[in-house]
């Protein structure tokens, strides 16, 4: 029986330390996650597993307890490549492409973020225009997570009406490129790239026929979000468990004459101010999981609203990355050490409350629905 | 960083048994761990509301 959380501290927690330091995703992982049925595992067919939201948020929420970027991997394959592919996509796309990504033969990316457009995407300046039966499309992503590593390019683009459309494109194409983004200190265990576009051709079957406008890339985006809802609280769970161990067991480090100090001689864990913070860490977690967990039941009734996505995401990024500060803190200097981990938690959820919608933006979409009136601009 | 990576796996194995007797003998702190039944792993029990498949995230 190979679950996931077994799976993940088998497989993946052993690799993570040093993926992290070198910023390097392995690719075999994406075989793995195929093998493990993780991809595109709400769908039903193609080999998808077709299983619940619940059992998808788990899956989710055992991979970013290893590690944010290993969870970005998986959820951008899932929710943002697959996920507009079967909605959006005919099915000689379906039959064409879900398959093989739902094995992680092929890897795939998902470009609407640009140099100059990321909380507004509408804004975007990337172009399809129409050249017989084929589209030449002119533009840049950034921030595109799987990019240097992806066979299958979803992109947004406006077409010759202005009209936000999305496009299949294949690693290869002639004026495609896909440069790596180095240098990140956030999400240094999954690839993160560009995508430049230089008269690309793109024939006019890679098209997403069944979507027009912004409601196609956000109907992937509430989907990343439902997941990050639940992978963020993964993160958290990984890094209270963690601190409340340390802090359980630091007075042991007497024994193996590491580290003399007694911490006025007794457990951390054994003063109030410690103790607090786990009180509220275990509440925030308790609450977030119970909450994304009726949303779940919900999506899968089909009685969800974006704006519950919206809070739930917001909410569990949120507190994921004071939880982990406030684990860091318990930590001490040691804390600062990746070998302890928690401090590579509290670097990604700095990225992972950024994105697919910042906590300042998801406040917004929640403002609105509460007032009526629209504030971005 | 030896001894780092020690301390460090020491952390993750869970807890020891020898864990309570060493804080009662050593610093004479009551140990209240036996008695209680709360779990704080999942203190609202959401286990419970998980069907058998969904606990086990199994491989389909």
């Amino acid at each position: 029986m190979h679950t996931a959380r077994d799976y993940c501290q088998n497989k993946l927690m052993p690799r993570i330390l040093k993926a992290n330091r070198d910023e390097k995703f392995d690719r075999q992982i994406m075989n793995e996650y195929g093998e493990m049925n993780f991809l595109g595992a709400t769908l039903k067919g193609y080999g998808c597993a077709g299983v619940s939201s619940v059992a998808y948020g788990l899956i989710i929420r055992e991979v970013e307890r290893v590690d944010s970027g290993y969870r970005s991997a998986m959820s951008v394959q899932s929710a943002l490549v697959m996920y507009p592919i079967y909605a959006y996509g005919n099915d000689a796309q379906k039959d064409k492409y879900l398959p093989k990504l739902a094995t992680g033969e092929l890897v795939g990316c998902f470009g609407l973020t640009e140099p100059n457009h990321g909380s507004d995407p509408s804004s975007m300046e990337t172009r399809a225009r129409k050249d017989g039966n084929m589209y030449i499309l002119n533009g840049s992503k950034t921030w595109i997570t799987n990019s240097p590593i992806a066979d299958v390019f979803i992109i947004w683009a406006k077409d010759d009406n202005n009209e936000i459309r999305g496009f299949i494109l294949e690693k290869g194409m002639e004026g495609l490129a896909a440069p790596k983004i180095e240098g990140k200190f956030s999400l240094r265990s999954s690839d993160t790239g560009m995508i430049l576009m230089n008269n690309v051709k793109v024939p006019a079957e890679n098209l997403l026929p069944n979507v027009k406008g912004l409601k196609g890339p956000f109907g992937c985006l509430n989907n990343a979000r439902f997941g990050i809802s639940w992978g963020a609280l993964g993160a958290a769970e990984f890094c209270f468990h963690y601190a409340r161990q340390y802090a359980l067991e630091r007075y042991k480090s007497i024994d193996i004459n590491f580290i003399f100090r007694k911490q006025f001689g007794r457990p951390l864990a054994n003063n109030q101010l410690i103790q607090k913070k786990f009180a509220d860490m275990a509440t925030e977690i308790s609450l977030g999981l119970n909450a994304v967990y009726h949303l779940s039941r919900l999506k899968d009734q089909g009685l969800h609203t974006p704006e519950m996505i919206s809070m739930l995401k917001r909410n569990s990024c949120g507190k994921a990355l004071d939880i982990a500060r406030t684990a860091r803190d318990i930590l001490g200097g040691n804390g600062i050490s990746d070998e302890y981990h928690i401090i590579r938690h509290v670097m990604n959820l700095e990225s992972v409350n950024t994105y697919e919608g910042t906590h300042d933006i998801h406040a917004l979409i929640l403002g609105r629905a509460i007032t009526g009136l629209q504030a971005f601009y | 960083m030896k001894l780092i990576s020690s301390l460090s796996k020491n952390l993750s194995h869970g807890f020891s048994k020898n864990k309570q007797a060493f804080i009662q003998t050593r610093y004479g702190v009551r140990d209240f761990s036996e008695k209680i039944k709360f779990n704080f792993e999942d203190p609202l029990n959401l286990t419970s509301l998980l069907t058998e498949e969904e606990q086990m995230v199994k491989r389909q």
